[in-house]
């Protein structure tokens, strides 16, 4: 009898979280699909009205919606492999000269610190094209500045240095930890065998490393879909459209226009995005880890 | 288990000591007044504790910068709550928030001691007079500061005009002063260095004045800073010369039409001063009223435009001046200005509890009395008299008069409630204009095409 009792009492304990989980996830969650059949009015709530699918249409057919999708795609493809490239090379370049990093480290660190809007501000000074700091070390050097983030040819590739600049120590952190713990044994044996350094990463590091590197690329790539605050902060999704992102429009249809349903229902497009992405990820790294 | 008591106890007085700390002890307090300011609001936020002293009414404050105001108010007010009873707004919101703000019609005020009439007319009719059953309608901007003429024709005041933002000009004073430019000048052109009042004096100016320096080989002076990043700056840049070349936005039918020959003329000109004449600092593309006012004021350019009066920074030697932004030359010699105005003002919430407490404070803050405490900081001033008041404005006598002026023939935005949507798209393609990758025709037809798509999306055009 106690032992039924206390199988009972068992999911009593678990109300308090699934209340809390409730009404802040699964109710918003369902409450953002709800109004984003209906063209919602915040300000005249009675104006409300069922549009159906409407503003899935409309967000599709948006051109400024596609140009946003085709840039955050692109935004997260270049900023990954930039921040993957840079964070292993630096961990393959140090991880043998210091052993004890953490000086090193925290320094690495500082760019993840700071707050992105915090950092977008400061790069949007960098930028300046007439009085900020890079254009004024490349005239010292006889080169003729850009107009980083003030034409479209750069902008977008100006916002990926920022968050490559920013993120980067992320991957580099994980991989030295992750260098860190592997077994010295195959290198030995690689040594043995007169393996050279290339050969040695190709065939032993590289392999013993792929679970953490996948973890870590899984994680900047769902990062980089929360991307907002350094494109806000520098060029607010100009000039034109070449830097408008997902996450921007969102945030505009929802909190600068006040679309509400537009805005539900362009974020549950990019829900969609963002899990089918996942899904493939989480695939790769679970084939990954059972062999 | 006598330490956990005691430890628990000890946690427990932290606790409520922190609470009351937190309440500010404010638990005997009766009158309480809640309001937001922008962080540009320094004139008021002064001499708030003034009003304190003398009514003893408590009053909160919270100050945001513009794009957390503009979430704030907007999320405050449909929450209807009537948690803020005074809310500092931007007239572009007052069309989609209008059924949340409190009319003063529908309050039992005395006008007559609020002086509407004291008020600068054009800046008062476009800033707080509405129409609630139709938003888009603006008065005509003659008609006098009645307030029982203007609700006969079906308008209610909304509000009083505090922060008056109106585009105006600074020049360096030292530049067009130097009798060796001057002269220059003269034997250029044929004609007197002096300030432009008109689009193609800016221009042959600016030319003028973008220039070499230090003779090094490279141009270190230019003309004149434009605000032309992809930001509401832009927009504003083109509206006033839009309105100048007599062009307009929207139809009476709420059509867009600013594709027209004196739009394309107005866009066509802006493009040419930043690409073809080259008279604007290089990176003048990512420019918004920050980057402008940071140009000028660290003297790279001659000539600066913005929504305050702009200075010198303390390394740069020279002196400046103020004037009202150019206009077109029209044939009879007129010249037709239309500076980009937009003020802001103090509304009431429709749902606050202490409505008349809330009016009171508003009508001390737009006195002309607590305005006159304003001269130093300029940005509060919207009353007449004050600018007619010569030892109102011994603070910044060569500010005053353009500020008033520029006040007098500014031209606020269209009145919809899908005002931030328009004027993105629109910026959206002048921001490709200016980068030349559209010409100023094709940019101007795709914007009216993109603006006609929301106007009918949202009902406006049938």
């Amino acid at each position: 009898m106690s032992a039924v009792l206390n199988k009972k009492y068992q999911y009593l304990l678990y109300l308090p979280l699934l209340l809390v989980f409730g009404f802040t996830v699964v109710y918003p969650l369902i409450y953002s699909l709800y109004i984003s059949f209906f063209s919602y009015d915040i300000i005249r709530p009675d104006m409300t009205s069922w549009v159906g699918l409407g503003n899935y249409l409309a967000a599709l057919s948006d051109p400024v919606v596609i140009r946003a999708t085709i840039n955050t795609i692109i935004f997260i493809l270049i900023s990954v492999v930039l921040q993957m490239a840079v964070g292993i090379a630096l961990a393959l370049l140090v991880h043998k000269e210091f052993n004890k990093t953490n000086i090193l480290e925290a320094l690495l660190l500082f760019p993840a610190f700071l707050t992105p809007i915090a950092a977008g501000f400061m790069w949007r000074w960098l930028y300046n094209p007439d009085f900020g700091l890079i254009n004024y070390l490349l005239r010292l050097v006889g080169l003729a500045g850009l107009n980083w983030v003030g034409q479209s040819s750069t902008a977008m590739l100006s916002i990926i240095i920022v968050e490559v600049w920013r993120l980067f120590s992320f991957v580099f952190l994980l991989t030295m930890a992750g260098m860190r713990a592997l077994p010295t044994e195959a290198f030995e044996a690689a040594l043995v065998d007169g393996a050279n350094y290339w050969q040695t990463l190709r065939y032993v590091t590289f392999p013993y490393l792929k679970p953490v590197l996948l973890a870590v690329l899984t994680f900047r790539i769902i990062d980089g879909f929360k991307a907002f605050a350094v494109f806000y902060a520098i060029t607010g999704g100009g000039p034109g459209i070449s830097t408008e992102i997902l996450s921007l429009q969102i945030f505009k249809q929802g909190l600068r226009y006040f679309d509400i349903g537009k805005s539900a229902a362009t974020t549950w497009l990019f829900l969609i995005l963002l899990s089918l992405v996942a899904m493939v990820l989480i695939k790769l790294k679970f084939k990954e880890d059972t062999y | 288990m006598k330490i956990l008591t005691k430890r628990l106890s000890l946690l427990l007085i932290i606790c409520l000591l922190g609470l009351l700390v937190a309440n500010n002890v404010g638990l005997a307090e009766d009158k309480v007044l809640y309001m937001t300011l922008s962080s540009k609001a320094s004139g008021i936020l002064r001499i708030l504790p003034e009003y304190q002293e003398i009514s003893g009414v408590k009053i909160r404050v919270d100050v945001l910068p513009y794009g957390g105001l503009q979430e704030k108010t907007y999320l405050e007010l449909t929450s209807k709550t009537g948690f803020y009873d005074i809310f500092y707004l931007d007239v572009p919101w007052m069309p989609d928030i209008l059924p949340l703000v409190q009319s003063l019609n529908d309050m039992d005020i005395d006008f007559a001691e609020l002086n509407i009439e004291g008020f600068i007319k054009n800046d008062f009719l476009q800033t707080v007079v509405f129409d609630p059953k139709d938003p888009g309608r603006t008065p005509s901007l003659d008609r006098a500061l009645d307030y029982k003429a203007l609700e006969e024709d079906g308008f209610k005041i909304y509000g009083v005009p505090t922060q008056p933002n109106v585009l105006t000009m600074t020049y360096r004073k030292d530049l067009f002063e130097n009798p060796q430019h001057k002269e220059e000048y003269k034997k250029m052109y044929g004609k007197e260095l002096t300030v432009p009042e008109t689009w193609q004096e800016l221009l042959r100016v600016a030319q003028f004045f973008t220039r070499d320096q230090n003779g090094d080989g490279k141009t270190d002076l230019y003309g004149t800073t434009l605000m032309a990043k992809k930001h509401e700056s832009i927009f504003c840049d083109f509206k006033t010369l839009l309105y100048s070349y007599r062009g307009i936005l929207f139809d009476a039918n709420w059509n867009a039409v600013f594709n027209s020959p004196e739009g394309v003329a107005a866009l066509q000109f802006y493009v040419d001063l930043i690409n073809k004449y080259k008279v604007t600092p290089p990176g003048v593309t990512s420019y918004s009223w920050y980057e402008a006012d940071m140009a000028f004021s660290s003297g790279k350019t001659a000539i600066g435009f913005n929504f305050k009066p702009m200075k010198l920074s303390e390394n740069v030697k020279g002196e400046v001046g103020y004037a009202p932004v150019p206009g077109k030359l029209e044939d009879d010699g007129k010249i037709t200005r239309a500076p980009h105005a937009g003020t802001w003002l103090l509304g009431i919430n429709k749902y606050s509890k202490n409505k008349e407490e809330a009016y009171k404070l508003i009508k001390w803050l737009t006195s002309k009395e607590s305005q006159m405490k304003y001269a130093e900081v300029v940005e509060q001033i919207t009353r007449e008299s004050i600018f007619n008041d010569p030892a109102a404005i011994e603070t910044f006598p060569e500010y005053y008069p353009v500020h008033y002026q520029s006040l007098m023939v500014g031209r606020g935005r269209p009145r919809i409630t899908v005002y931030s949507q328009m004027s993105e798209l629109i910026q959206v393609q002048l921001s490709s204009a200016v980068n030349l990758e559209k010409t100023p025709q094709q940019a101007l037809d795709d914007a009216v095409d993109a603006v006609n798509k929301l106007m009918s999306q949202t009902g406006y055009r049938k």
